[in-house]
């Protein structure tokens, strides 16, 4: 079972497999490659007979089918014969499509489902308004992705070692790197550079320490209390960075020039309503150059 | 002579490590542990009823446990919570990459240690949060901060960084100070 959770590496992994939900950046938050998905499934008119429309259907089928068997069987029981039988194909179609037999259809279906969770929470945080908030929603998205994957369910109940050995060491410092260098650009409106690096890193260690290390002491698919959390022991980290009085460019955030008006009202960041509403009214061109001490935000 | 007078237990538990040092978590059977510990298979048994996977969860918390020792000595003289926070990190994370027996087992057997590390991980939360506590309560806290509730979170975050510190340098202690005083205790301690 090594092909899975190196393709969900890879699959993120700049210059890798174009993963549709690794090249999501904040701007082009809003187009999910969930839906792209199924336009391409249900969008035969392209070219009905072609063998690459056959073969690309199919492909959905055998992704939609091995989910359903891993979330019933687990991850060992599950054949290619399983697979078949679910997805109303023969085995040697299932061949023809993954020529890399189980391996490579198990290695589709984690960057398929990695690609479905980093659309959802690539809408979540692209919409978010503050910093802190680009924390909750990251945190709250993933979780609850986590918590709606029938698969991942089965798989983390009956062969705990199977995720255990992605989320422990080498792995997890990987996973975490890429997660990191991912979410750093939605928070690229408040914190630069080696900051912003830090802070989705820590996002992304709340969602596997209380997402994936056990039953955590609360439930991270509250938005409330990953709010409580956030506020409470995150942001007091966020404000002291971008008190600290270092010179930065102001970066061009995610597509919500349309919300300064839309402020949670929560403590942290959303104090600088004034700078959120000045990158709305701007265009992208508009801030090149503009650079702002961090001292102006009226921290205290 | 010093052997016989030491706990059966812990000499089961030591002869035991022995045979996992020597062939690893897989290949160690309860036959080997027990000639190795000078004890007989009976007693063995009567110790740890439930056999080798009794006995190899056992040595995996016994091994938790004697860390846990180490540290208490490592930061009996620590004053404040940064400084236990700072010290405890860079203490772990050497002692879990110095751990030679932890590392063979990891780079050979992973699909044997690591279902019992998750769910040790549940336990060692609990472990860490309890050791943090008492410094937390003794510590001047942000107002309107739960302790547990800190002391939980730190403990998860601490294990996290511990076991992959990602962008964090944990033998650079200017890295490590940034890392507990900005990434862990801003919202928890006043500094």
């Amino acid at each position: 079972m090594e092909a899975a959770p190196l393709v969900l590496v890879h699959g993120t992994e700049p210059g890798g497999v174009p993963l549709a939900g690794a090249t999501a950046g904040p701007r082009t938050a809003g187009s999910s490659p969930g839906s792209d998905r199924r336009q391409a499934a249900t969008a035969p008119a392209a070219s009905p007979r072609s063998t690459a429309g056959r073969a690309n259907r199919y492909r959905e089928r055998v992704i939609d089918a091995t989910l359903a068997c891993l979330g019933e069987l687990g991850l060992a029981a599950t054949t290619v014969d399983d697979i078949a039988r679910r997805a109303g194909c023969s085995r040697a179609t299932v061949y023809r499509v993954f020529p890399g037999g189980r391996d490579a259809v198990l290695a589709a279906v984690v960057e398929t489902e990695a690609a479905r969770c980093m659309a959802d929470v690539a809408v979540r945080m692209g919409a978010a308004a503050t910093a802190q908030d680009v924390v909750v929603e990251g945190v709250v998205g993933a979780c609850r992705w986590i918590a709606g994957n029938r698969a991942l369910a089965k798989i983390m109940a009956d062969e705990p070692g199977v995720v255990a050995s992605w989320l422990a060491f080498e792995r997890e410092g990987r996973l975490l790197g890429h997660a990191a260098r991912w979410v750093a650009p939605f928070l690229g409106r408040w914190l630069a550079g080696r900051d912003a690096l830090r802070v989705a890193e820590w996002a992304a260690r709340l969602v596997f320490v209380y997402g994936l290390y056990g039953p955590a002491t609360h439930d991270p698919t509250d938005e409330r209390w990953v709010r409580h959390l956030v506020s409470t022991f995150v942001t007091p980290g966020i404000e002291m960075m971008r008190g600290s009085g270092e010179l930065r460019p102001v970066v061009p955030g995610p597509a919500q020039a349309a919300r300064t008006g839309g402020h949670s009202g929560q403590s942290g960041d959303s104090g600088h309503s004034g700078h959120s509403e000045q990158s709305g009214h701007s265009g992208h061109s508009g801030h090149s150059g503009h650079r702002e001490t961090r001292n102006d935000r009226g921290h205290a | 002579m010093e052997r016989a007078e030491r706990p059966v237990r812990e000499r089961i538990l030591e002869g035991t490590y022995a045979c996992v040092a020597r062939w690893g978590l897989g290949k160690t059977t309860v036959e080997d542990a027990a000639r190795e510990a000078g004890v007989s298979r009976a007693t063995l048994y009567r110790y740890f009823p439930g056999g080798r996977d009794e006995l190899i969860d056992a040595v995996v918390l016994w091994q938790f446990l004697r860390f846990f020792s180490r540290l208490y000595e490592e930061l009996h003289d620590a004053g404040s919570l940064p400084e236990v926070l700072e010290r405890a990190l860079v203490f772990a994370r050497r002692a879990l990459l110095e751990h030679e027996v932890l590392q063979r087992v990891l780079a050979t057997e992973p699909e044997v240690l690591m279902p019992k590390l998750t769910t040790e991980r549940e336990r060692l939360v609990g472990m860490v949060s309890g050791f943090l506590l008492p410094y937390l309560a003794h510590h001047a806290v942000t107002d309107g901060v739960d302790v547990h509730e800190a002391s939980d979170y730190l403990a998860r975050m601490t294990l996290s960084l511990i076991s992959a510190p990602g962008h964090w340098d944990l033998e650079d202690p200017a890295q490590v100070a940034d890392l507990v005083r900005v990434h862990m205790l801003a919202g928890i301690a006043a500094s």
